[in-house]
C-alpha cells in the first residue's frame, strides 16, 4: 500500500512536469480543424455555388424568398395558405429579411474566402477568376432584391476587421460588379489551373469565358431603365465578348439527393413537404399563357394530380394533357369569407385539381438549379438588337433561338420533360416574333423561360413591365393592391449595424418598404 | 523573446515547484509511516496497532497502561500527551491491586497517578523531576503551582485533580474546549465525550475557551468533578468561514464580504436545485432560476451583471473547481433546458455554502473569479464518535400556478368568424379571432361538431401534479486518527410537465485520516447518476408543449389533441402551423433525454511541519460523461419522417496546487500568516455529436435506421498555470492587514500577450476593540481593493476550415468561424474598490452589516455581435468598459429571545447601480440577445445598466403622438431600450421562530427594477387571446393618433389586423416592469423528543411540513410569471412559452440514529 501510494506520487509529479512543458500554441490549435494554409480553396467554390441555390438550413430563403414571395407575386405559381404573403402581397418581416440573412452567412462568407485565399496565387489563378465571377452573381441578386446592400465591406470581418459594413449604393455595385465580370473574364485562361470544385463546368475554362459575359449581358441590360447608355456600353462588351451558346452551355447545379438537407434540391424539397404538396399550384395566368399560345411546354410542365386515393400521392403520374390543365388564381385563401378559394370564378370544386408542376419532373430531389442559361442570354441579345444596339444577328434570330432553347431545355431537368425541336419551332412559325411589339414577346418568352429561378424573373419583370400581370387586391395587403417591387430588409439589421442601416432606409425612395424601388427600377 | 523567455522559465519553475512539493511530501509520508509502528499515544485513548513485543525492563508506559486496560478494564486520562513515552519499571506483579501495580510501575519516575473512579485514573507529573520532561524535549505543564505550594510535604498537598465535562448549549458534549488554569501554563482539552481533567488547586480559576463560545472562568471550590455548559458566543466575533483556495478564517479578519449559508438551510423545502434555494437569502446575491421546469439551470449573479457576456460564478466543492455550465439552453429557436453543474449537487451532503463576493474575496482564484466564487463544503464525519446514520427523507408535490388571464369572450377563428368547415378549422386552428362564443355548435379541425364555449382550464388540465422524492442515508464516524462519512441519496422526480422527469442518485464520501500526527490526507469522492426524460422545449414552437398548450384557442377543449398521435402514429396537427406542435404530441411522442455521469474528486496531503508551518498539494478533478438524445418522431406534422441528434460530451478539468503556509506570532502584538502556491488546470472537453433524419423504419430512433447521417468531433483543450501568494499581518486581534498576488498563463491566449499579475489589498479594522464601549458588542471597518480578471475560450486566434458533407462527390468546404477570430487578445482585467462596516448592538440582538463596492470590468473579451454580411456572427475582441456599483445591507435581529421562545429575523436588501460605460471604438450597443418574436432583444447600451430590453416604440410625430398608416394601423418607430433584464434591487426577509421543539420559519423575498419582454403575451395578441384584443373587436379599433400626414388618425382597422400590426410593430406594448414579492418559502418543523426513541437507539427525529414558491404577492406582469426568462444567459429579460411555475409543498422527516 505504502509502495503504491509513494508511486502514485511519484507519477503525478513526472506527469506535472512533463504536463507543463506542452506548447501553449498548439494546446490552442484546434486539431479537428484545418487553418487557411492547407486548405484547399477549391471547396470553398463547390460551398459558394451549392449555397447560391440556397441554403442547407433546409431551404431557408429558397422557401421564403423564391417561392413564398417571387413565384406568387409574378404569377407563376399561386398558394391558399396566409403565411404564403407574396400571392397576397402581406407581410412577413422574417420572410422578408431570409434572403439577406442567409446570403451573407452562406454564399458571401464562402465566396469572399475563396476570392481572398486565391489571390495573388498563380497555381489558383483560374480559380480566382471564377470566384470573382461567382462572387458578382451572388451579389448582383442580393442587391436585386434589396437595393443598396453592403458590398465592397460585405464578408470582410476576417480579413479587414469591418464588423458593421456599409451599404453600397446600387449604382455603386453594378458599376464593380460589371468591371469585375470584364476583368475577371479576361484574364481566365484555360492554360492555367483547371479548378477541381466547381459543380457548375467542372473547370471548363471555355464554358466560364462565355458564362462571365453571358452575367455581364444580364447585368448591362439590368440598367435599360435608369441609364441606357451605359447598359448599350456593357450589353455590347457582353455580346462581342461571347456569350453563351446552347443548352449545353446552360449553368445548373446538380443536387445530390444522398447528403440530405444540405445537399439536395433546395425547390424539391419544399414541393416535397406533405403540407405543401396540396396548395402549391401553377397560377392561373401562367398557365392561360402557355394555353392561348399553345406553348408546347405546357404539356410537360404541368400535371392535374393523380386522384385518389391521394389525390397529392408524390411521383405519381397525374393527367398532364394541356387542355385539361387549369391554374388557380392568385389571391385566394380557404378561410370561409370572400376571398376563400371556393368563391374562385371557375372553381374546379376542390383546389386539389388545380395544376401543379409535374412533379416527378421538377420534385426531384437530385435535380437541377437553373442558374443562367442560353435562352435567357438569346432573349436579352433579342431585346439589345430590338433596341438598335450593336450586337450580330437580328433581333427576331436571337429571339427564336432563345424561345426554342428556353423549350427543349426543360430534359435537363429531366430526360422525360422533351420538348421537340419541331414543336418549338411550330409554335414560332405560329407566334411569329413581331418587332413592333418585339420588348413585350422578349420579355414574357423571358418570363416563361425563367420559370424555377423566380428571382431572375422578377428582376426582369420589373426592368421590363412585361407581361403586365393584373395584381392582386387581397383585404389587408401592405401595397395597396400594386405587386410589390423590392423586400425589405432585415430588421436584426437595425440591431447590430444601425447607423448603415438606417441610412440605406433613408435613401430608399418612400422608406423601407415592399413598394420602395431599387436604384436600377426606374419608374 | 525576453519576455518570451521570462514568461517560460517561471512557467517551468511553477511546475517544478509543483513537483518537487509533491515529492518532499511522499518522502515526509514514507517518515510517517516509520513513526508510526514505534510511537502511539495520541491523546487519553489507546490505538491498537501497538507494538507490543518490546523485550525489556523498561518499556513505555503507554504499553504499560495499555495492557493494564485489557486485563483489567480501567481507563486512563493524560494529563499531557508525551507522558506515554515516558519509560516506567514493567509490571511485577500482574495480579496485584490496580494501585499497587501503578506505584510499582511508577516508582521513580517522577510520574504519579490520581484516582478519579474505580476505573479511571489520570496519570501526571509528579513535580519532583521537571527538568527531565524538559529534556524530553516534550512540551511540558507548568509545576509553577506545586512549586509555590510550601513545605516538603509534597506529595500529601498534592494539587487536586478536578474532572469534568463540558456541554454545548443543546447539552451534547463538546469536544476539544480548551480548559486552563489562569496564570499558570497548565492546560488541557476535552475528549470526544467532553470529559476532561487538570490539576487545579482550591481557589484557582478555571478557564473554558472554545472557538464559537463564550470564555468562562470558573473558580475551583471542594468539588472534584464539576460540569459546564457553554453558551455560544457572538458569532460574528469567532465565526470561521472559509475564504478562497478552502483557507478557513475567522470572519473578523476578513477585509471583504463573505456570506455563509449553512447546509442546513437548503434540505428542508428544497429545491432540484440547489442554487435555486439560495433566493434571497444572501445580500448581494441575485438568483433567479429558469422557466423550463423541474431541476432546470439558474442564473446567479454575484453583485450585479460583472460582464457583457454574464457568466457564472466559479463553484468551488471541496477545494475542486466544478463545471456549472448549463447543458443546453433555449434561445429564440427553442431547445430544452437540460440543468447546470449545480444542479447535480444533493443538498444533504452540503454542510455550508461561502459566497466569496467580491474580487478581493475571490482575487486567490485569479482569472477564474471574475463573477465571484461560491465555495461548497461538503459534510464530513468530524467531531463524529463512533458510527452514526442520518436518514432524511423528504416528498414535495409540484403544481403548476396558471398565470393566464385570457379572454374567453370570442374563440376560435379568422375575420371575426367562427369556423365553418374542417378546413376552415384547420385553417384557423391557432387563432382566436373567431365569434363570440355563445356556446353554438362549431366545426372543428377533426371535423367533428362540438359546442363552441370556453374552456378555462385547459393549461391546468395538461399539466400534471408533479413530485419529488428524496431520500439520503448518510454513514458518518470517527476518532482521533481520522474520520469519515458516506451518503447515499436518490432523488425521483415526476415533472409537471405530461411524460417528464427526473432520476438523480448520488454518491458522497469523505474521509479524512491523521496518517502521523503531522500528515493529513482528506479524500473526497462525488458521484453522480442522473437521468432526465423529455425535457419539455422552451421559447420557439416546433416540439414545444408549452407553446402548444399556452396559445390554444380556448374553444378547443385539449382534451380533443389527446394523446397528440392518430392510431397510425401521425401528430394530430390542429391547424396549418404545422410548426404549433400539438402540446400532447410534443409531450407524448417527442424524445430529449440526457444522463450524466459525474465524478467529482479530490485528494488532499497535508503536512505539518511544526505548528506553525505546513505544506499542502491536492489534486482533484471533476469529470462528467453527458449523453443527450433527442428525437424528432416518426409522423411530427412538420417533418413527417422525423429525425434524431445523439450528443456525447466528456468533460475533464484536472487541478493540482501546493500551498505553503507558514502562520507566526511575531510578537505579542503582531501575528503573521503567509502562503505561497501553485496551481496547473487542465481543462478537455471531447464532443462527439451526431444527427440523422428520415427514418427509414418508421417508429424506429436509431441513427442506423435514419438519412442523411452526420457526425462531428470537437475537442476543446485549455491550461492555466498559476503562481500566488497570500500574506496577512495582524495587531493585537483588531486590525488586520491582508495581500495577495496571483499571476496566471493562458494557453487560450496568443503567446505575446498570454500572463497577467493580479495583485488585491485589504484591511479589516476591529474598532470595537478599541472603543470598548458597552453598548457596541462588536464593530468592524472592511476596506479592500482588488485587481483581477476572466478567461478566454480556446481556439479563438486563429480561422478555421472543415468539411460539412459532398455534393456529388465533391467535399463542401466551410468556414468553421462564426466569429472573427483575433490574435491579438490580451488578458482583460477587472478593479474593485469595496468598503463595509459591521456592527453589533443591544447584546448582538441586533446586528447590521453594510457593504459598498465599485467593480469596473475593462476590456473584457467578448464576442461582439457583427452585422451577418461582414460574414460573421460576430468578433472576438478585448474591448468595453463596465461598472457595477453597490450596497448591500443585512439586518439581523432577535426581537424575542426567551428560555424556551427565539425570533430570530433577518433582512437584506442589495441595490445595484450598473452602468456600460463604454463598448467597442463607436459602437452606443451591443446585441445579446433576441426574442421569437423577432422585433424585441437584448443589448448592452452605453450609459444604461447591462441587458437592456430593447423593443421598438410607436413611429411618433414630433409631439409624440403615435402615427398610424392608410390603414389605420400603428406604424413602428424606433429601437428603443425599455429597462434592464436584471432588477437593481433584491432582497429577502427570512423569520424563523423557535418554540421549544416547534420552529417555524418564512422567508419573503423581493426584485425589483427589472423589465422583461413577453412573447407569450406578444403572441397571445397575435393569435387574439390577450385581454387587450377585446377593444374594438366588433366595428374595428381606431388607434389613438395621427395619420402620416399629420391629421388625426380616424381610420378603423378590423382588430385582427390592427393588433397584428400593433404586436409586429410596436413591440414595446409588450415590455413589462418585471418586479415581484413572493412568499417563497414556509417551513414548520417539530423536533419530536429524543426520549421516545431513545430505547430503539434514534437520537433524534426531525418532521417539517415545507412549502416553497408558495404565493406572488405582487407582480405586474399579465399572463405570465415575472420570473420566466427561457435561460440563463446574460441576455435576462426573454420569456416565452416556458413551464408555468409551481408551486411545491410537503414533508421532510429527518432521523438520527
Amino acid at each position: 500500500m505504502k509502495r503504491i501510494y509513494k508511486f502514485l506520487v511519484v507519477l503525478t509529479a513526472m506527469a506535472l512536469v512533463a504536463g507543463c512543458t506542452k506548447n501553449f500554441e498548439d494546446l490552442n490549435t484546434d486539431p479537428t480543424k484545418a487553418g487557411p494554409e492547407s486548405f484547399n480553396p477549391n471547396f470553398l467554390l463547390t460551398t459558394s455555388q451549392l449555397r447560391y441555390t440556397g441554403s442547407a438550413d433546409f431551404s431557408y430563403e429558397t422557401w421564403r424568398a423564391q417561392l413564398i414571395h417571387f413565384s406568387t407575386m409574378m404569377q407563376h405559381f399561386s398558394h391558399l395558405a396566409g403565411y404564403w404573403v407574396g400571392d397576397k402581397y402581406t407581410i412577413n418581416p422574417d420572410y422578408n429579411a431570409a434572403y439577406f440573412q442567409r446570403a451573407y452567412d452562406e454564399q458571401v462568407k464562402h465566396v469572399v474566402d475563396l476570392v481572398e485565399l486565391t489571390r495573388d496565387k498563380p497555381e489558383f489563378s483560374n480559380l480566382h477568376q471564377i470566384g470573382r465571377i461567382t462572387k458578382a452573381l451572388i451579389f448582383h441578386r442580393i442587391t436585386d432584391i434589396y437595393g443598396d446592400v453592403p458590398y465592397s465591406e460585405a464578408g470582410m470581418g476576417f480579413y479587414k476587421r469591418i464588423f458593421k459594413p456599409k451599404y453600397d449604393l446600387q449604382q455603386d455595385i453594378y458599376a464593380d460588379l460589371l468591371k469585375e465580370l470584364e476583368d475577371a473574364a479576361a484574364k481566365l485562361d484555360p492554360a492555367k489551373d483547371k479548378p477541381t470544385g466547381d459543380l457548375m463546368y467542372n473547370g471548363d475554362i471555355t464554358k466560364w469565358k462565355k458564362f462571365a459575359f453571358s452575367l455581364m449581358l444580364r447585368l448591362g441590360m439590368r440598367l435599360t431603365k435608369v441609364d441606357a447608355n451605359l447598359a448599350k456600353t456593357w450589353v455590347e462588351k457582353a455580346a462581342a465578348g461571347g456569350t453563351l451558346s446552347g443548352n449545353a452551355d446552360n449553368a445548373f447545379i446538380k443536387h445530390d439527393a444522398g447528403g440530405g438537407r444540405p445537399t439536395v434540391n433546395r425547390i424539391s424539397q419544399i414541393l416535397n413537404l406533405p403540407y405543401e404538396i396540396p396548395y402549391i399550384r401553377w397560377s392561373r395566368t401562367f398557365i392561360n399563357l402557355l394555353k392561348t399560345t399553345n406553348d408546347p411546354r405546357l404539356g410537360v410542365l404541368a400535371e392535374i394530380p393523380p386522384p385518389s386515393p391521394n389525390e397529392n400521392t408524390l411521383g405519381a403520374a397525374g393527367d398532364q394533357t394541356p387542355a385539361n390543365q387549369l391554374g388557380m388564381p392568385n389571391g385566394y385563401d380557404l378561410q370561409g369569407g370572400p376571398t376563400d378559394i371556393s368563391t374562385a370564378p371557375g372553381y374546379p370544386g376542390s383546389w386539389y385539381k388545380y395544376s401543379r408542376p409535374v412533379n416527378r419532373f421538377y420534385a426531384k430531389m437530385d435535380g437541377i438549379t437553373m442558374l443562367l442559361t442560353y435562352g435567357e442570354s438569346e432573349l436579352l441579345l433579342a431585346e439589345a438588337k430590338q433596341r438598335g444596339w450593336n450586337v450580330a444577328g437580328t433581333a427576331a434570330e436571337h429571339y427564336n433561338n432563345g424561345v426554342r432553347a428556353a423549350m427543349t431545355m426543360l430534359s435537363q431537368w429531366d430526360a422525360a420533360a422533351v420538348v421537340t425541336d419541331a414543336q418549338a419551332n411550330a409554335f414560332l412559325a405560329a407566334n411569329p416574333y413581331n418587332a413592333a411589339n418585339g420588348l413585350e414577346m422578349i420579355s414574357t418568352q423571358y418570363w416563361v423561360a425563367t420559370v424555377f429561378n423566380d428571382y431572375e424573373t422578377f428582376a426582369n419583370w420589373r426592368r421590363t413591365g412585361f407581361p403586365v400581370l393584373t395584381p392582386v387586391n387581397y383585404p389587408g395587403n401592405a401595397t395597396g393592391g400594386t405587386i410589390p417591387r423590392r423586400l425589405m430588409y432585415p430588421q436584426g439589421e437595425a440591431s447590430t449595424n444601425s447607423e448603415n442601416y438606417q441610412a440605406a432606409i433613408t435613401r430608399l425612395q418612400g422608406g423601407d418598404k415592399l413598394t420602395s424601388r431599387v436604384w436600377w427600377d426606374k419608374p | 523573446m525576453k519576455i518570451l523567455l521570462h514568461s517560460l522559465f517561471i512557467r517551468r519553475l511553477t511546475c517544478i515547484s509543483l513537483a518537487a512539493c509533491l515529492l518532499v511530501q511522499s518522502l515526509h509520508a514514507q517518515s510517517g509511516y516509520a513513526v508510526n509502528g514505534k510511537k502511539k499515544g495520541i491523546f487519553g485513548l489507546f490505538s491498537q496497532n501497538d507494538n507490543q513485543n518490546q523485550p525489556s525492563a523498561k518499556q513505555t508506559l503507554f504499553n504499560v497502561l495499555k495492557d493494564l486496560n485489557r486485563q483489567k478494564g480501567v481507563y486512563f486520562l493524560f494529563s499531557d500527551p508525551s507522558i506515554g513515552s515516558r519509560q516506567v519499571n514493567a509490571v511485577d506483579n500482574s495480579n496485584a491491586a490496580i494501585e499497587k501495580i501503578l506505584e510499582q510501575v511508577l516508582k521513580n519516575t517522577g510520574i504519579k497517578y490520581k484516582k478519579v473512579s474505580d476505573n479511571t485514573f489520570v496519570i501526571l507529573y509528579s513535580k519532583e523531576n521537571p527538568k527531565k520532561a524538559e529534556k524530553s524535549g516534550i512540551q511540558l505543564e507548568s509545576l509553577q503551582a506545586s512549586q509555590d505550594a510550601a513545605g516538603n510535604n509534597l506529595v500529601n498537598s498534592v494539587n487536586d485533580v478536578i474532572t469534568g465535562r463540558i456541554t454545548g448549549s443543546d447539552g451534547n458534549p463538546v469536544a476539544g474546549v480548551s480548559i486552563s488554569v489562569k496564570g499558570t501554563r497548565r492546560g488541557t482539552a476535552t475528549n470526544a465525550d467532553g470529559e476532561f481533567s487538570i490539576e487545579a488547586n482550591k481557589g484557582e480559576i478555571l478557564v473554558i475557551s472554545s472557538v464559537g463560545y463564550v470564555t468562562q472562568e470558573v473558580v475551583v471550590s471542594d468539588e472534584a468533578r464539576i460540569s459546564i455548559r457553554l453558551v455560544q458566543s457572538d458569532s460574528q466575533m469567532s465565526e470561521i468561514v472559509v475564504t478562497a483556495l478552502g483557507i478557513r478564517k475567522e470572519a473578523k479578519r476578513l477585509g471583504y464580504a463573505v456570506s455563509k449559508v449553512e447546509g442546513e438551510g437548503l434540505t428542508k423545502a428544497r429545491e432540484m436545485n440547489v442554487a435555486n434555494g439560495l433566493v434571497g437569502r444572501v445580500a448581494g446575491l441575485n438568483v433567479s432560476s429558469v422557466a423550463g421546469g423541474p431541476g432546470s439551470s439558474t442564473n446567479i449573479v454575484i453583485r450585479g451583471v460583472n460582464s457583457f457576456s454574464g457568466g457564472s460564478p466559479l463553484f468551488v466543492i471541496n477545494g475542486v473547481p466544478m463545471d456549472n455550465s448549463p447543458r443546453g439552453s433555449a434561445g429564440m429557436w427553442g431547445g430544452a433546458d437540460l440543468g447546470d453543474g449545480i444542479s447535480n449537487i444533493n443538498p444533504d451532503d452540503i454542510e455550508e455554502i461561502s459566497i466569496l463576493k467580491g474580487s478581493t474575496a475571490s482575487a486567490l482564484y485569479g482569472s477564474r473569479a471574475s463573477n465571484g466564487v461560491i465555495l461548497i463544503t461538503t459534510k464530513s464525519g468530524k467531531d463524529k464518535k463512533g458510527i452514526g446514520i442520518e436518514f432524511n427523507s423528504n416528498l414535495v408535490m409540484d403544481d403548476i400556478i396558471d398565470h393566464t388571464e385570457y379572454q374567453y369572450v370570442y374563440g376560435q377563428g379568422l375575420l371575426g368568424v367562427k369556423p365553418g368547415s374542417q378546413s376552415n378549422a384547420y385553417i384557423s386552428g391557432a387563432n382566436s379571432w373567431g365569434a363570440k362564443i355563445d356556446n353554438s355548435n362549431a366545426v372543428q379541425f377533426d371535423g367533428v361538431t362540438r359546442p363552441y364555449s370556453a374552456n378555462k382550464d385547459n393549461i391546468k388540465n395538461f399539466y400534471r401534479t408533479g413530485h419529488t422524492l428524496t431520500n439520503t442515508i448518510a454513514f458518518s464516524g470517527g476518532n482521533e486518527n481520522g474520520n469519515f462519512r458516506l451518503s447515499a441519496s436518490n432523488l425521483l422526480n415526476k415533472s409537471v410537465v405530461p411524460n417528464s422527469g427526473m432520476r438523480r442518485n448520488t454518491f458522497n464520501l469523505n474521509l479524512n485520516s491523521k496518517l502521523t500526527p503531522k500528515l493529513t490526507l482528506s479524500t473526497v469522492v462525488n458521484y453522480i447518476i442522473e437521468k432526465s426524460k423529455n425535457r419539455p422545449n422552451l421559447s420557439d414552437s416546433p416540439g414545444n408543449s408549452n407553446f402548444g398548450i399556452a396559445f390554444l384557442p380556448t374553444t378547443v377543449n385539449e382534451s380533443i389533441l389527446r394523446p397528440g398521435f392518430k392510431p397510425d402514429g401521425a401528430e394530430i396537427n390542429f391547424s396549418d402551423n404545422i410548426y404549433v406542435t400539438n402540446p400532447w404530441f410534443a409531450a407524448n411522442a417527442f424524445v430529449n433525454d440526457l444522463s450524466r455521469n459525474r465524478v467529482i474528486t479530490m485528494a488532499m496531503l497535508k503536512y505539518d511541519f511544526t505548528s506553525w508551518l505546513s505544506l499542502q498539494g491536492r489534486i482533484g478533478q471533476d469529470y462528467y460523461n453527458d449523453r443527450t438524445t433527442s428525437v424528432t418522431p416518426t409522423g411530427t406534422a412538420y417533418a413527417a419522417k422525423g429525425g434524431m441528434t445523439e450528443n456525447s460530451i466528456k468533460f475533464t478539468e484536472l487541478n493540482a496546487d501546493v500551498l505553503l503556509s507558514a502562520a507566526r506570532k511575531l510578537s505579542d502584538d503582531f501575528e503573521l500568516d503567509v502562503s505561497v502556491g501553485g496551481n496547473l488546470l487542465r481543462a478537455k472537453s471531447e464532443i462527439h455529436n451526431s444527427t440523422g433524419d428520415q427514418f427509414n423504419v418508421p417508429f424506429l430512433y436509431a441513427l442506423q435506421n435514419a438519412n442523411n447521417r452526420n457526425t462531428r468531433y470537437d475537442l476543446l483543450r485549455r491550461e492555466v498555470q498559476s503562481v500566488y501568494y497570500t500574506a496577512e499581518l495582524g495587531y493585537k486581534g483588531m486590525l488586520y492587514l491582508n495581500t495577495t498576488g496571483r499571476e496566471d498563463w493562458f494557453s487560450t491566449l496568443p503567446i505575446e500577450n498570454n500572463h497577467l499579475f493580479y495583485p488585491s489589498v485589504s484591511a479589516s479594522f476591529v474598532f470595537s476593540e478599541v472603543l470598548k464601549a458597552s453598548w457596541l458588542n462588536y464593530g468592524k471597518l472592511r476596506l479592500a481593493w482588488a485587481n483581477t480578471s476572466g478567461q478566454a475560450e480556446p481556439y479563438q486566434t486563429k480561422l478555421y476550415y472543415s468539411i460539412d458533407g459532398s455534393v456529388n462527390g465533391y467535399p463542401i468546404g466551410v468556414n468553421t468561424n462564426t466569429n472573427v477570430p483575433n490574435s491579438q487578445l490580451e488578458p482583460f482585467r477587472l478593479k474593485e474598490t469595496e468598503v463595509g462596516l459591521e456592527l453589533r448592538t443591544l447584546g448582538s440582538r441586533l446586528g447590521l452589516d453594510v457593504a459598498w463596492f465599485n467593480r469596473q470590468v475593462i476590456k473584457e473579451i467578448i464576442s461582439v455581435p457583427a452585422s451577418p454580411t461582414s460574414g460573421y456572427q460576430g468578433a472576438t475582441i478585448n474591448f468595453g468598459e463596465l461598472e457595477n456599483k453597490g450596497v448591500e445591507l443585512m439586518l439581523t435581529g432577535t426581537p424575542v429571545k426567551t428560555k424556551s421562545l427565539t425570533w430570530t429575523s433577518s433582512f437584506n436588501i442589495t441595490k445595484l447601480n450598473n452602468k456600460v460605460l463604454k463598448l467597442s471604438e463607436g459602437q452606443s450597443s451591443l446585441q445579446m440577445g433576441e426574442s421569437r418574436s423577432r422585433n424585441a432583444y437584448i443589448h448592452h447600451v452605453v450609459g444604461k445598466p447591462a441587458s437592456q430590453i430593447m423593443a421598438f416604440d410607436y413611429k411618433r410625430d414630433a409631439s409624440g403622438n403615435p402615427i398610424f398608416d392608410a390603414n389605420g394601423r400603428p406604424l413602428q418607430g424606433l429601437l428603443i431600450p425599455m429597462g434592464a433584464g436584471f432588477h437593481d434591487v433584491f432582497g429577502g426577509w427570512f423569520n424563523e421562530v423557535n418554540y421549544k421543539g416547534l420552529n417555524f420559519s418564512v422567508l419573503i423575498d423581493f426584485k425589483s427594477g427589472g423589465k422583461i419582454f413577453s412573447a407569450t403575451n406578444y403572441y397571445a395578441t397575435i393569435f387574439g387571446l390577450h385581454q387587450m384584443t377585446l377593444e374594438g373587436r366588433e366595428g374595428g379599433v381606431v388607434g389613438n393618433g395621427v395619420n402620416e400626414s399629420g391629421g388625426k388618425n380616424t381610420v378603423s382597422e378590423d382588430a385582427w389586423d390592427y393588433y397584428g400590426a400593433l404586436a409586429t410593430n410596436v413591440s414595446s406594448t409588450f415590455v413589462y416592469d418585471a418586479s415581484f414579492i413572493k412568499l417563497r418559502q414556509i417551513v414548520l418543523g417539530y423536533n419530536l423528543p429524543a426520549k421516545w426513541f431513545s430505547k430503539i437507539g434514534v437520537q433524534g427525529v426531525n418532521v417539517s411540513l415545507v412549502a416553497r414558491n408558495l404565493a406572488v404577492l405582487k407582480k405586474n406582469t399579465p399572463n405570465i410569471d415575472p420570473e420566466s426568462n427561457y435561460n440563463s444567459s446574460v441576455a435576462q429579460g426573454l420569456e416565452l412559452a416556458g413551464v408555468p411555475p409551481f408551486r411545491s409543498y410537503g414533508l421532510n422527516i429527518n432521523f438520527k440514529f
